[in-house]
């Protein structure tokens, strides 16, 4: 699936460039946004199962390959140093070395920071997605602690009405009391 | 004469109560609810859970010109086991409490109602917690102890992550010889300074002394009694000790991958690593259906990271947001479902597909005939003014593969929890 140039030209305009002049804000395809990854890759070919020790390129979302990917551009240093890179994710499987994630990301890294359903992006679409990443720059450290907190609560308060309905439903009238009802007819003119 | 004050007109004026009676204190059960929807019935026997484990099968070249072919050999199968257990909820009111409550001219909610609604939500938040904490029950330990106040030993959950005023826990030495004494948790449980305050001391009660489930059984240095098959007993990594009755050294497929953070904050990197680790085993589909579950704590050190968005309100605007989003926040493509239960020193990416319960009971009000709700007797043999009626379940949790799943341990937690 192809992105609107459109789309990624407002996103430019919105989040601006990094230092290397490119984009801070991009969308991606999730099939198409590929990243290196290695270790013992164990094959089950029909039944058949092997392994084999190596790099490959993969898409990077695996757990959401059918979506479109906003995504932020985070400089270097937020992966860590070359040398903690190189110690936490380099090993040896039987003897092979192996980068877990693939070289340290010396010129910065996109991630995803909202995972969009397959949508087609037309024009209204891309208006919500650059106003959701215009928005999203400006919150505080408390809203954002609070968006965590509200949604949990509001959890709580849907099990709770859901129940007191159920127990509304199971409760005799006037409290199971015995009860009459009467009326008074209209006095006669 | 002097005005008329205010204190000579207290008899005529109202008594304002507030009708709205807030909730002070958590009943979060995220992960129970979700593998609640499952069950396969089964009777007090072990559930067995076939399992093809390995590849067999000899390939290689030979000579058909009277080459030996080698023996072949074939695919190894092997049984998980599964046993449910009984877990148990009292609820206990007297009838003063029930008579001075049962009209809206005497109070504001009736509480013969409001305690059926809150046993059920308490029960099952005591057994989300339990989802939460190691299958042997243990719940805690006394770091020390005085007039009933028990300050807990060191550990990653607070303490109403895995206590509730009300419940009752039993105290055995660290050794697992002896079970002490069961008592009952009373308020207020203090998060802060890490104490739970108990209803009494069983005699010999010393610090080093664990914390149980009630109703748990130890002998000879082991719990012998065990709790639910939470997220610890399957998300685990350790090569030995039993899996379902599997040897854990003996069939690494039951080792759950796992990314060791060394105790810093939580990065793109780990989480990375982790998603990986499930596709190396499994391949790329292995990543559909996962979910990473974790603490509040975790989903905002991600957060901190400056690469979510967090703000996804729901018809804000009204723009067509509202077309994208339920207001699923996601972690490298995998939805976040966060409960206060959960270990705020991990991030558990769980495949729900892969879970299940053994069902004896689901989880009702115990039943004689016809009745649920059963008088209490007095010291002197006739009744007491009050009445009880349990929630009871039966059942296990299992998992047909544990690593379609992985986990990212000992994370630091962000300032502020």
């Amino acid at each position: 699936m192809e992105v609107p140039k459109e789309l990624n030209r407002r996103l430019k305009r919105i989040g601006g460039v990094n230092v290397y002049g490119e984009p801070n804000y991009r969308v991606v395809w999730g099939w198409s946004r590929l990243a290196e990854i290695g270790g013992r890759f164990e094959v089950d070919d029909e039944g058949r199962k092997w392994s084999w020790i190596g790099q490959k390129v993969e898409p990077k979302y695996g757990a959401a390959l059918d979506n479109w990917h906003v995504e932020k551009w985070m400089p270097a240093d937020s992966f860590g140093s070359p040398e903690s890179w190189e110690r936490n994710y380099t090993t040896r499987v039987d003897g092979v070395q192996v980068h877990l994630l693939g070289p340290y990301p010396s010129r910065g890294d996109y991630e995803s920071i909202v995972t969009l359903p397959p949508i087609s992006l037309n024009a209204s679409a891309c208006d919500a997605v650059a106003a959701l990443v215009d928005r999203s720059r400006s919150l505080s450290r408390a809203d954002r602690k609070k968006v965590i907190t509200s949604k949990l609560d509001a959890k709580d308060r849907d099990w709770d009405r859901e129940a007191d309905a159920i127990l509304d439903d199971a409760m005799p009238a006037f409290y199971g009391r015995p009860h009459a009802a009467g009326f008074h007819p209209k006095e006669k003119q | 004469m002097a005005a008329l004050a205010n204190a000579q007109t207290i008899g005529v004026q109202l008594e304002k109560v507030r009708d709205k009676v807030p909730q002070l204190y958590e009943r979060d059960n995220v992960f129970y609810a979700k593998v609640a929807k499952k069950g396969d019935v089964v009777s007090s026997r072990n559930m067995r859970i076939p399992l093809q484990l390995r590849a067999g099968g000899r390939g290689g070249l030979y000579s058909p010109d009277g080459g030996d072919m080698q023996r072949g050999s074939g695919t190894t199968y092997d049984v998980a086991q599964v046993t449910p257990i009984h877990l148990k909820f009292g609820v206990e009111i007297t009838k003063l409490a029930e008579w001075s409550t049962d009209s809206g001219e005497k109070a504001v909610q009736n509480i013969a109602k409001t305690e059926v609604k809150n046993g059920m939500a308490q029960y099952r938040a005591f057994l989300d917690k339990l989802c939460n904490q190691p299958s042997t029950g243990q719940l805690g330990t006394i770091s020390s102890i005085a007039s009933n106040v028990v300050t807990l030993g060191a550990s990653n959950f607070k303490a109403s992550q895995r206590f509730h005023v009300g419940m009752g826990v039993a105290i055995c030495d660290s050794g697992f010889t002896t079970v002490r004494g069961t008592q009952t948790v009373l308020g207020p449980i203090d998060d802060i300074n890490g104490k739970i305050t108990l209803d009494g001391t069983p005699g010999g009660t010393i610090s080093t002394d664990v914390l149980l489930v009630e109703g748990s059984t130890v002998s000879t240095g082991n719990i012998t009694s065990t709790s639910l098959f939470g997220i610890p007993y399957h998300q685990n990594d350790a090569q030995s000790g039993t899996w379902l009755n599997l040897n854990r050294a003996n069939y690494p497929e039951s080792w759950t991958p796992s990314v060791n953070a060394n105790s810093a904050l939580l990065s793109t990197a780990q989480i990375r690593l982790a998603l990986n680790k499930i596709r190396l085993s499994l391949g790329l589909d292995a990543l559909k259906g996962v979910t990473a579950y974790t603490h509040p704590a975790q989903t905002h050190s991600y957060e901190d990271l400056g690469i979510v968005i967090s703000e996804i309100v729901k018809g804000g605007g009204g723009d067509s947001l509202d077309l994208f989003f339920n207001g699923d926040k996601k972690m490298a493509g995998t939805t976040i479902l966060e409960s206060y239960n959960a270990d705020p020193t991990r991030v558990d990416f769980v495949c729900f597909d892969a879970w299940g319960r053994a069902v004896m009971k689901d989880v009702d009000m115990y039943q004689v005939g016809d009745t649920t709700v059963f008088p209490v007797y007095g010291a002197s043999g006739g009744l007491a003014a009050s009445y009880i009626f349990y929630f009871v379940t039966s059942f296990q949790l299992f998992v047909d593969n544990p690593r379609k799943g992985s986990f990212i341990k000992t994370l630091a937690t962000p300032a502020g929890y």
